[in-house]
């Protein structure tokens, strides 16, 4: 009987959607920052909500992967949160959608709404020459590496590579281990992650991936031939690193892997193995690059209350107080110049040295294109170069195909 | 070859049969309950079987991790009244197609199974956009009415009803029994190994559903077990331990569904014609 | 004619509530989709341009689509094969032991209560080249395992043994059913006549299961043709388009490049495949039937 008068309840309050809040407004704020950034999030949502009556944000979690079919599928039906922090690379496509809120118009103008965010994040909030989306955290990709293995291979383990012969000397050095042991981790998986991981490769070396513009291809040159066939004698020649294999530095198997700021405090945790970060190795005449990650916060558009309410809470979280105190429990990095000289940053960086390698990449973090075709420019050019990484076919000939690949994919 | 000798062989090579297939099909868990039980730091490497002490802290995180408490109970309505729809639909169905004769009878048994063939992301937004119109969105209603009916359920039970005389229909008749009467006082209890396996199957369907509920829920406190444990592998790295630990407990209901409907499935097997 | 018409009318009545369900929820989607796969809809952007049957030709012509519709196709002949036979011994094999049989049955089904991603990402760790429980196991006799998941060769195989155990149970249990519905008549009557054993398996257990073999097979090919799941956890299609099953392609174009439009043909054709492969089998269990 008891059970159900539960379920009675359950489905009395549960089959009939919410009744619409009669004075304060409530904002859905969805994101994917599970565990301890989800987190930290609930920790500063609460707080704004607190200084802010009238306004009640709910984060609304989903994992990574699922997010953009949720809101995908609620675009098509018109069921859009309001407020919605999405990975930068999904950016150009949400702008498509015609359904952002202008935050610059919002706010008083472009350079008032970004203040002193560091303009290349500004690229995946412009559309059509509106802002609409604000950074809500960046990060970038640095080498990670593995004292332990290093130490027993004969290396210094507090003198990480600097060029791309030392790294793959150290590689070559720390397979000889043996035991299943991988010089270092090489991701060679179709998707997204090829293309990112790769891509500092080629703006170290020059080659770069797109023009300016956009528009065309640039890496079928020389300097990208260079660049591949680097990774490609490492795992077919050297065989200090397998196609086809991830996973294996998390497990204290391999001396190094490239990887974001985020993953610090995981390794900080439970990694078997003690660790070191240092700036990406350049090759010889080089310049320093690596690939800028993190996310972008926007608003969908709804009524006027609505809007104004989500974009005093944008304008709140990019504010350099709370975005300090966010990267220090995240790992993230600063968006702003404000934020990298806080005093809260400052100790921050002072208690997990891991994060000064991030912190001094910043600066020569690139943006990926913030185009609306990038992610099937991606998918190919990846599709294009997996091959190469088993030996399958030669360097010349994977980037021939992936230079027509992208060029179909830029054209739509 | 002796009788006895050849039965004998038959005896040992089934029970190896068993033991082999038994030991494949289990070794995943063993190792998902080892895993589980497994701190953080050692989830992964170096690869142990047995545990060397019980950590069952994974176990407390992971569910205090969410309101995991509030997704079981959610889990559970939804998958009761999918069950109940899917089974009462079909059984309706099948009898019909079994025993009935009518217009377009071929065509829509066609159509039918046409439905088992589309692949299931393909159809998520046009749903979504019809349980949007119908008002449903974000509500358990969009969880169980579009999925209180299951092509699979009329095709087997159809297969099964095939097997129960029409005798007992006829003679149902003539006392004055009505359709629904027939339907379920005869056919569902004859059938019952069927019944209880199609119940079976539409609970852990609606049990282990995920796509449908991530696309059709806003609410966190609407959630389902599955949508809870997915956000244990999150773009910022998976946490192993907790995974299996939630994974685990999401996985024993499940098992008492099972149980419950082998019941009925022993009930008929033991009254089946094999035994010996 | 008056009792036709009356039993046509019931039949309508009894088929209502899943007919009206399939309607709402499965026919308008479908018809939706069809239209979708005429357009080079993004998914997001408000305007959907229509561009014909272009997607549909591109499609036939793309070497990754013929691959994947390749692999497709072997997967689920090896899966569905695999899981019919398998598991009708396991219902054959256990309907004489009913001591032991509730143990041995609950752990065979076990896989399919398993949530498919959990299952996924434990057998990823099963197939680790190094740490997994395959190559160490191989290793002590002295073999070097392969690469499971990440070389091609054996990428297919791999993700083939997941989803055969993934539906051994499954199997399992609808011909435990079936045994379980067979009449005791033709059975006392064969016992008679002095048969045992393997005999009365072969001439009389099978033949009386072909309805019940006819659902396991249909619905294991439909099934394993749509698998997704496990692939999407385990390789991601990869390497090099191994194990790029026809869903995995369509979520890829789908949610993944934004080629909505791309990812509803290929879910048509996927559709068609499925219907005509179906029609095949179940025309010819009705043939069979009619014995």
């Amino acid at each position: 009987m008891a059970i159900a008068a539960t379920f009675a309840t359950v489905a009395a309050s549960l089959f009939v959607p919410a009744q619409a809040a009669t004075k304060s407004v409530t904002l859905e704020f969805w994101n994917y920052w599970d565990g301890s950034n989800g987190q930290a999030l609930k920790t500063l949502v609460a707080e704004f909500n607190k200084n802010n009556p009238g306004i009640t944000v709910k984060p609304v979690t989903f994992p990574w992967g699922d997010l953009l079919p949720k809101l995908q599928s609620s675009i098509a039906a018109g069921t859009t949160p309001a407020l919605a922090a999405t990975d930068i690379a999904w950016m150009a496509n949400m702008h498509t959608s015609g359904k952002l809120v202008d935050l610059g118009k919002a706010l008083g103008g472009v350079k008032k709404a970004s203040g002193d965010i560091y303009p290349n994040l500004l690229t995946y909030g412009m559309y059509k020459g509106k802002l609409e989306s604000l950074p809500a955290s960046t990060n970038n990709l640095s080498l990670f590496y593995n004292k332990d293995l290093f130490r027993k291979a004969g290396l210094n383990p507090n003198k990480p590579p600097k060029t791309w012969d030392e790294m793959r000397a150290a590689a070559l050095a720390i397979s000889k281990l043996g035991n299943g042991v991988q010089g270092m981790e090489i991701y060679t998986g179709v998707g997204e992650g090829l293309t990112w991981q790769f891509q500092p490769y080629l703006w170290q070396s020059g080659a770069g991936f797109l023009n300016k513009s956009n528009t065309a291809p640039t890496f079928n040159s020389a300097a990208g031939k260079s660049a591949l066939q680097f990774l490609v004698d490492i795992i077919n020649v050297d065989h200090s690193a397998t196609a086809g294999q991830w996973g294996a530095f998390d497990k204290g198997q391999a001396g190094m892997r490239i990887d974001g700021s985020w993953m610090v405090s995981g390794y900080r945790e439970n990694a078997p193995f003690e660790f070191g970060t240092a700036m990406l190795p350049i090759p010889a005449g080089g310049t320093h690059a690596t690939n800028m990650g993190g996310e972008q916060i926007f608003a969908f558009n709804k009524d006027a209350k609505t809007n104004a309410a989500a974009v005093k809470f944008i304008s709140w979280f990019t504010s350099a107080p709370i975005q300090a105190r966010w990267d220090s429990v995240t790992n993230f990095m600063p968006i702003r110049a404000s934020v990298a000289s806080s005093p809260v940053m400052l100790k921050h960086m002072v208690d997990e040295p891991a994060l000064k390698a991030f912190v001094d990449q910043q600066k020569y973090a690139q943006a990926r294109p913030a185009i609306a075709a990038y992610p099937a420019v991606s998918d190919a050019f990846s599709k294009a170069l997996e091959p190469a990484f088993y030996g399958k076919v030669t360097v010349a000939e994977a980037l021939a195909a992936a230079e027509a690949a992208v060029r179909k994919a830029l054209a739509g | 070859m002796t009788r006895k000798s050849r039965a004998f062989i038959l005896n040992a090579s089934e029970h190896s049969f068993l033991i082999v297939i038994g030991s494949f099909v289990a070794l995943p868990f063993i190792w998902m309950i080892s895993t589980s039980l497994k701190p953080p730091r050692l989830a992964l490497a170096p690869p142990y079987l047995w545990p060397s002490h019980f950590h069952w802290q994974n176990f407390v995180d992971a569910w205090s991790d969410a309101p995991f408490s509030q997704y079981y109970i959610n889990s559970v309505f939804v998958a009761v009244f999918v069950t109940a729809g899917q089974v009462i639909t079909s059984a309706f169905a099948a009898y019909a197609f079994d025993r009935f004769e009518f217009p377009f009878k071929k065509t829509l048994w066609y159509l039918l199974l046409g439905t088992l063939m589309i692949p299931l992301p393909l159809l998520v937004i046009p749903t979504f956009q019809i349980v949007q119109t119908l008002g449903w969105a974000n509500t358990f209603t969009a969880l169980i009415v579009p999925r209180c009916w299951t092509a699979f359920g009329i095709l087997m039970l159809r297969q099964f009803f095939k097997s129960v005389p029409r005798d007992f229909d006829d003679a149902a008749k003539v006392d004055g029994a009505g359709t629904l009467r027939i339907v379920f006082t005869i056919m569902m209890p004859l059938a019952a190994p069927a019944m209880a396996t199609l119940g079976l199957f539409a609970f852990l369907f609606a049990w282990n559903d995920f796509l449908w509920p991530l696309i059709a829920l806003n609410s966190p406190e609407k959630f389902t077990v599955p949508l809870g444990i997915a956000n244990f592998t999150g773009k910022y790295g998976t946490r192993w331990s907790l995974l299996m630990a939630a994974t685990v407990t999401a996985t024993i209901p499940a098992v008492l569904a099972f149980l419950a409907a082998q019941k009925s499935l022993i009930k008929g097997l033991t009254a089946g014609g094999l035994n010996e | 004619m008056p009792r036709i018409k009356k039993e046509a009318k019931t039949a309508y009545f009894l088929i209502a509530p899943a007919f009206t369900l399939f309607l709402v929820f499965s026919l308008y989607p479908l018809l939706w989709s069809a239209r979708i796969s005429f357009t080079s809809w993004d998914g997001l952007n408000a305007t959907k341009k229509f561009i014909g049957t272009k997607n549909y030709s591109e499609l036939l012509r793309n070497p990754e689509f013929l691959q994947s519709f390749r692999v497709t196709v072997v997967y689920v002949f090896v899966v569905t094969v695999c899981s019919t036979v398998i598991g009708f011994l396991l219902a054959l094999a256990l309907s004489k032991r009913m001591k032991s049989s509730a143990i041995y049955r609950t752990i065979f089904f076990s896989p399919v209560v398993t949530a498919t991603v959990a299952a996924g990402v434990v057998w990823q760790l099963l197939f680790d080249p190094f740490s997994g429980l395959f190559n160490i196991a191989l290793r002590a006799i002295g073999i070097e395992g392969p690469n499971w998941l990440g070389d091609p060769k054996w990428s297919l195989i791999a993700v083939s043994i997941v989803g055969i155990w993934k539906r051994i149970g499954f199997s399992m249990i609808i011909f435990a059913a079936g045994m379980a519905s067979l009449p005791i008549s033709c059975y006392e009557a064969a016992k008679v006549d002095g048969a045992t054993g393997i005999k009365l398996t072969r001439y009389m257990t099978i033949p009386l299961l072909k309805p019940v073999t006819a659902v396991v097979a249909i619905t294991g090919v439909i099934d394993s043709i749509q698998v997704f799941d496990h692939i999407f956890v385990m390789t991601n299609g990869g390497p090099m388009g191994s194990t790029n099953v026809l869903s995995m392609y369509l979520y890829n174009q789908g949610f993944r490049v934004f080629h909505l439009g791309m990812a509803s043909a290929v879910g048509w054709l996927l559709f068609a495949l499925i219907l005509i492969v179906t029609a095949f089998q179940w025309q010819f269990t009705k043939g069979a039937e009619n014995d």
